[in-house]
């Protein structure tokens, strides 16, 4: 008897457990004010938002990789700790375990990834044809595309395939077409700017291709006078996605060292070379911190595209010795320096590149160069014992960066 | 029982006791039979209703009032958990009655009761899977512990804890069983008498790979004793995120009729920075003599030259700790309570390391009626933390000095790594955490029915975080950065709750003469809630105006969150005969981590018991020399929960429009995934207890395999796709299995030396065996397929081959390089596969103890990076200077190339890291103590009842083949790897300690 009063009382009260239980659905609902869910965000009403997100993905993306394609081609020093970037001073990079190496990768496939989200999303709305939104993301994401093809050599599209140099150069230019010819229709200012330098992007692209005729074609009509440039911020909290980094790896990291070549540059007089005494090492206690000069701030804005690169792709496409001469002499005489002349066409292209380098100086233009026109272009360190630091070991020869493991590895369609 | 008299509530007040010249008074000291004393033992005259309890010396004091005292004969029984019950007749009469008595000990006690992981009948006997039990009483009073960690180290088979550093005040890992989550923590659960508690890290400050431990945040001799739910089949009934184990501290607590106790204890410890930093190197070169550099005058172009800054500047010092506690116990006939007061304060060996820890607890329970129980509780901790930078750290100790270059001697960087900064400037940086933290709590027992129990348990852990974080500003450039140098001010403010609602019932119901039953029931609810402020402050007029709105520029941040966990348990138990014993239960989970949808989590288990010695016809057989036997098994499942995962989200984040002003905007964050669920841990283990040898022998072996299925793995999303987190999902399976075993012996038992012996052994075989469509990942710390978690891999060395390094130039000249695999390899096991420790206790004369504890850990290997960034990166190694001198030819490419696949293609030195994963396979004298009783009328001299003075020593010898400080430190706190990297090595502590009784 006693037995079954004990069981109902013990059947009874887990029963109630259970019951009790099935009604905790709202015990469990916790609120996250931390996160901005995907269902939150209404793509085509936030439009601008996701357009300037993307855009501002690319912007933030570009410094750092201008600073690798620096040390990779020895047009600033390494100063730095991290082996994984003397790495890149070395021309030896290890696909598998740089780290840095995967965050160039990233922050470029962020850029390009969210422009071309924002193209789909808006790839039906009315208008389109005259969005400013879409010339943005087109813009972002070719130069993006751009970028990765000149610092990579291949790549890949949202988990595509992977794509060689030139098939990377082709969706580039695609992109940048869309850019502009919708910036140039939009009827506002800040198309208007996307589509000079659409212009100069596509003359890039072709040139990374070979295709000097339209090379020179996209490169035509972009006016002297024309410059591009990306703004940065110097809001103490936000200059970590929004600040220039070439500024920070100057003044808190401490390991973008200005090279004996350029110091002696500057040292001739040349303006468009400007550096500075750290009086201290670098971050690594082994170089003497000499400092870059051209970026001076948080905030200082880096030249993407203007019509002075415009007129060096011309000069380098016509493959006219004389074009060339005429634009060196330009370029020096602005500069202080004397006439130069040779009938040599090597001699003229060296000089052309000498001119060029100093012009775009820490703007991330040498990685190309150094490929299209291999000696020409001035202080590549040779493979082989001629590192400056000599206890990291010697210089490789790599002309790109490999793509991390993070993308070959991952990416099901490689 | 009503308590006639013992030692009276006076004595709280440490009022010196007068005694009756009529009275009786009983007085003596309980021991072991290897003369240990026995702590706690209830010494009761039942006739008389008279008892009381042993104090850490394990004296007594029964005072019968004279009018009691009748010259008759009355029996004094002595009992303890562990021993077997004497009884003494003694001759009542007025005076002094001196009885000293000895415990038999039993070599396994299958009547403790486990308050962990269980529900129904607690005793031993009825457990199916081993509940680890650590006597935190004693350990804290003869061992030289100084945290809860120290009360873990190295004492239960298969509980593995790995320092960070010796730092004090630094955390420390620990592992139960292995590790079986990849992504997930591998930390237990920590309850804190059965309230879900923190114990886990925190650091919000960039100090390196050190951070505080909430665990230790509890001062050991708090403690009665610490359960320990290995895996699994001990741990369902704690639910969906127990699956590496639970840590249940059970605080002390009074005795009902136990009299009235006090203790009054000081310590003090000199601490030892135990490693000598080694020097830095370089070659004078010509130019460093023609352009005077201090060190090269009157040296040779190609000198070597040495120099070591930290010794040169004295920059380590012996640090200290002074300690005191005062507690009391006691209990009335329906009440008792224990109380403590106590505060810490240490100074570590570098100079910006302080410790300081205030601690107050107060038990009381109350028993209004014969169904009612109350327990209340209440914990108190004030702990202040000052952290030095160390580690991958370029303001750090190590990072200062060991990367300073001899040739810089005198300049500005005099020798250290960074510029103007040395001693001064490291030890300005001021890291200090400050944490309250409040652990109230109270049970209900109630019993209606004698065979219907109820327990409900309310109970919370608020911690108080204040963090801050000064670079002073100096005028001295002494960080580098400018916006440091102007002075940097970082302060944030953490809330943490968890509150926990449990209630267990349970129906006790003997069906018939050889059948019970106990049906068990109950609800767990968990929640946990956390909300960080912080905000940054640059720029400062002076450093005494150090607030952030002092500043001249302030930025800052906030994040929330909360985690709840619902469980409902059912648990059936059949007691057959009193000997065997099997247990069917389940409990289902939900969790606010995981979609509205998702299923609920369901773990089972089973288990049986069977005391082989309790039944006749066993007993008849078994050999002579087994007086106890016992087999288990168990199997049983349990889960671990990730925080998120399962919503897909945007990150927001800022960008600048043209005019200069900052929208805020997103970025692809998570693509989550609604079908996350938590990982599944399986695991059955089986094993016996016996008592040996008249019970001299205690042996427990366990053999466990436990399964991690549905592992909760990042699903490395290709970075083209542009998410910045990656997937998590339910993919892949590790197993960790092994061989446990405890033994302790009373090895020497005569009437003026005792030995006690204990070991603690385990194998542990770790290993992914699935990882479905998941790529191995991973450089140095592999995760993949039959490896270990986190197994060392590095390209090996195939042989050796000459080349010409330059044949255009030189075309005859030769040079050797190594040839390495053309992929990584495994190399080494991050985890011991096997680990040991032996402790030994000897008692001399019934006052004096030698308690000593070796500890062994083999079969694992750590990444010395610290020399391996000093010969490689930095070249200030010795074995890089003088690589042509000391090294051969085979050896010095080895360490530093050049190296080529089987193409000849140049391949990476950080990809060739043989030299530099080494093993760290150590023995290590952890523990020594000398334990002095004084005797009873010296103590009685200053008005205690019983006095002990304690010396020893802690970390005091270590043999090891590691080259590195130590093979004990990891200077990363991630989970998957095991570095040491400019890492400070656990210090050697002396202690002195005074324990007073009255």
């Amino acid at each position: 008897m006693r037995n079954r009063r004990q069981h109902r009382i013990g059947a009874a009260c887990f029963s109630l457990l259970l019951l009790g239980g099935a009604g905790c659905d709202s015990l469990l609902d916790v609120p996250d004010p931390d996160t901005v869910t995907v269902e939150s965000v209404d793509p085509l009403a936030d439009a601008e938002t996701f357009s300037r997100s993307a855009y501002q993905n690319f912007v933030s993306a570009v410094p750092l990789t201008i600073l690798y394609m620096a040390w990779f081609t020895n047009e600033a020093r390494v100063g730095d700790t991290f082996p994984t970037r003397n790495a890149f001073g070395r021309r030896i990079i290890d696909a598998r375990s740089n780290g840095d190496l995967s965050g160039l990768w990233g922050d470029l496939s962020l850029a390009v990834a969210s422009s071309e989200d924002v193209l789909d999303l808006l790839a039906d709305v009315e208008g389109a044809d005259t969005n400013v939104n879409i010339a943005r993301a087109a813009f972002s994401s070719g130069y993006a595309m751009l970028f990765t093809a000149d610092a990579f050599c291949q790549g890949t599209i949202r988990g595509g395939p992977a794509l060689d140099q030139n098939a990377m150069l082709d969706h580039a230019i695609a992109r940048l077409q869309r850019a502009r010819d919708i910036g140039a229709a939009s009827g506002d200012e800040e198309g208007a700017a996307i589509a000079n330098a659409a212009k100069v992007g596509l003359a890039r692209a072709y040139l990374a291709k070979g295709d000097l005729t339209n090379a020179a074609s996209a490169a035509a009509d972009v006016p002297d006078d024309f410059v591009y440039e990306m703004e940065y911020s110097a809001d103490p909290g936000n200059r970590g996605r929004l600040g220039n980094d070439l500024y920070t790896f100057t003044v808190a990291r401490l390991s973008l060292v200005v090279g004996p070549e350029w110091r002696a540059i500057a040292d001739a007089g040349d303006k468009r070379i400007s550096y500075g005494d750290a009086g201290r090492l670098a971050q690594d206690g082994k170089l003497h911190f000499w400092t870059q000069g051209k970026y001076g701030n948080y905030d200082a804005p880096i030249r993407l595209a203007s019509g002075l690169e415009a007129r060096y792709i011309e000069a380098e496409a016509s493959g006219d010795i004389n074009r060339q001469l005429t634009l060196i002499n330009e370029r020096r005489s602005a500069n202080g320096l004397g006439t130069f002349s040779s009938s040599d066409t090597a001699e003229v292209l060296a000089e052309l590149m000498n001119q060029k380098a100093r012009d775009f100086w820490l703007e991330g233009h040498r990685m190309g160069d150094w490929r299209r026109n291999g000696d020409a272009v001035p202080f590549i360190i040779p493979t082989g014992p001629n590192y400056y630091k000599p206890e990291l070991g010697e210089v490789g020869d790599a002309t790109c960066w490999p793509l991390p493991t993070s993308e070959t590895d991952f990416n099901p369609n490689f | 029982m009503r308590r006639i008299s013992s030692i009276g509530l006076a004595l709280a007040l440490l009022a010196p006791v007068g005694l009756n010249a009529q009275d009786a008074t009983i007085t003596g000291t309980v021991r072991s039979q290897t003369l240990g004393p026995v702590r706690g033992a209830f010494v009761a005259i039942p006739d008389l209703e008279a008892s009381t309890a042993t104090n850490d010396q394990g004296a007594y004091l029964l005072v019968i009032p004279a009018e009691r005292v009748r010259g008759q004969q009355v029996t004094m029984v002595v009992s303890n958990i562990g021993y077997e019950n004497q009884e003494v007749t003694i001759t009542l009469s007025a005076g002094v009655h001196r009885q000293d008595i000895t415990l038999q000990e039993r070599a396994i006690t299958l009547d403790e009761v486990v308050v962990t992981g269980t529900a129904g009948r607690l005793e031993r006997r009825a457990q199916a899977a081993v509940v680890a039990s650590v006597d935190a009483g004693e350990i804290a009073e003869v061992a030289p512990v100084t945290n809860v960690a120290n009360v873990l180290q190295s004492r239960v088979p298969g509980v593995s804890l790995q320092l960070a550093s010796g730092t004090s005040g630094a955390a420390q890992t620990i592992r139960i069983r292995g590790a079986a989550s990849i992504s997930l923590s591998n930390e237990p659960l920590i309850f804190i008498d059965g309230v879900r508690a923190d114990g886990g890290t925190s650091g919000s400050g960039g100090v390196g790979g050190q951070q505080t431990s909430r665990l230790n945040d509890l001062r050991p001799e708090n403690i009665a004793s610490i359960e320990i739910v290995k895996g699994p089949a001990a741990a369902t009934l704690y639910g969906a995120d127990a699956s590496a184990g639970v840590i249940q501290i059970i605080t002390k607590r009074g005795q009902v009729g136990g009299g009235f106790h006090q203790a009054l204890s000081v310590e003090y410890n000199a601490i030892d920075q135990n490693f000598t930093p080694p020097a830095n190197f370089a070659v004078c070169g010509q130019g460093d003599i023609d352009d005077g550099v201090p060190i090269c005058q009157g040296k040779s172009a190609g000198d070597i030259v040495s120099d070591n800054p930290l010794v040169r500047y004295d920059s380590f010092r012996t640090g200290q700790k002074r300690s005191i506690l005062w507690s009391g116990r006691g209990g009335g006939d329906n009440y008792n309570f224990f109380f403590s007061l106590g505060g810490d304060d240490e100074d570590g060996t570098t100079l910006n390391n302080e410790y300081g820890r205030y601690n107050g607890r107060l038990n009381f329970d109350f028993i209004p009626s014969q169904k009612l129980r109350i327990e209340a509780g209440f914990g108190l901790a004030r702990v202040t933390t000052r952290l030095p930078n160390n580690d991958n750290n370029i303001y750090g100790w190590l990072g200062g000095g060991l990367l300073g270059d001899p040739t810089l001697v005198g300049g500005p960087t005099d020798g250290w790594y960074g510029v103007n900064r040395q001693n001064d400037a490291i030890k300005s940086i001021n890291t200090t955490e400050r944490v309250i933290r409040v652990l109230p709590r109270v049970a209900l027992h109630y019993t209606p029915f004698e065979w219907f129990t109820n327990r409900l348990t309310l109970g919370a852990d608020m911690t108080r975080t204040e963090f801050g974080q000064l670079f002073p500003k100096n005028s001295n450039t002494w960080y580098d950065a400018a916006d440091l140098n102007s002075g940097d001010v970082f302060e944030s403010r953490e809330l943490q709750d968890r509150i926990t609602i449990d209630y267990l019932g349970n129906i006790s119901n003997q069906l018939t003469d050889w059948l019970s039953s106990d049906l068990s029931f109950g609800l767990q609810y968990t929640s946990r809630w956390t909300d960080q402020t912080n905000a940054e402050g640059i720029g400062l007029v002076t450093n005494a105006a150090r607030s952030v709105n002092a500043a001249a520029i302030s930025q800052g941040g906030q994040s929330r969150g909360e985690q709840r966990q619902i469980g409902f348990l059912g648990q059936w138990m059949g007691g057959f005969h009193d000997r065997f014993f099997l247990t069917l239960g389940a409990r289902v989970d939900r969790s606010s981590a995981f979609a509205r949808d998702a299923d609920v989590f369901f773990s089972p288990k089973v288990g049986a018991s069977y005391v082989l010695s309790d039944d006749p016809a066993i007993r008849d057989v078994l050999p002579e020399f087994v007086n106890a036997l016992r087999v288990r098994a168990a199997w049983g499942t349990t889960g671990r929960s990730p925080n998120s995962g399962v919503v897909a989200t945007y990150d927001p984040t800022p960008y600048l429009i043209p005019n200069g002003e900052i929208g805020n905007g997103v970025i692809p964050d998570d693509p989550g995934n609604t079908k996350l669920k938590p990982e599944r841990g399986i695991e059955y283990e089986a094993g016996f207890e016996a008592g040996l040898l008249d019970n001299r022998l205690g042996l427990t072996v366990t053999y466990f395999h436990k399964i991690s299925k549905d592992l909760i793995l990042d699903k490395p999303i290709p970075p083209s796709l542009g998410f910045d987190e990656d997937s998590l999902v339910n993919i892949g399976e590790v197993v960790n299995n092994g061989i446990e075993v405890a033994a302790n012996a009373q090895l020497v038992t005569t009437r003026n030396f005792g030995w006690e012996a204990n070991v603690a052994l385990n194998t542990l075989h770790n290993e992914i065996t699935d990882m479905g469509e998941i790529e191995p990942f991973g450089s140095l710390n592999r995760v993949e397929e039959g490896m270990q978690i986190g197994a060392f891999v590095t390209r090996r060395i195939l042989g050796f081959e000459q080349y010409k390094p330059n044949p255009e130039e030189f075309p005859d000249s030769m040079a050797l390089r190594a040839v390495v695999s053309d992929e990584p390899e495994f190399f080494g096991n991050l985890l011991p596969t096997f680990e040991g420790s032996f402790s030994s206790t000897m008692n001399f004369f019934g006052n004096l103890q030698l308690y000593a504890q070796l500890d062994w850990k083999q079969d694992f290997y750590i990444y010395n990076n610290t020399t391996q960034f000093r010969e490689r990166q930095w070249g200030t190694g010795e074995r890089w200077v003088r690589r042509y001198e000391i090294l051969s030819d085979e050896e010095r490419v080895r360490r530093f190339g050049p190296f080529v696949d089987s193409e000849g293609n140049n391949v990476n030195q950080g990809a060739v890291n043989v030299a530099y994963i080494e093993p760290g396979d150590f023995l290590r004298l952890r523990e020594v103590t000398l334990t002095y009783t004084l005797p009873q009328n010296w103590a009685s001299a200053f008005g205690a009842d019983g006095a002990s003075i304690v010396v020893g020593g802690r970390n005091l010898g270590l043999w090891t083949k590691y080259s590195g400080f130590d093979p004990e430190v990891n200077s990363s706190t991630g989970s998957r790897s095991r570095s040491d990297f400019l890492t400070l090595p656990p210090a050697r502590r002396w202690i002195a300690r005074v324990n007073l009784q009255f």
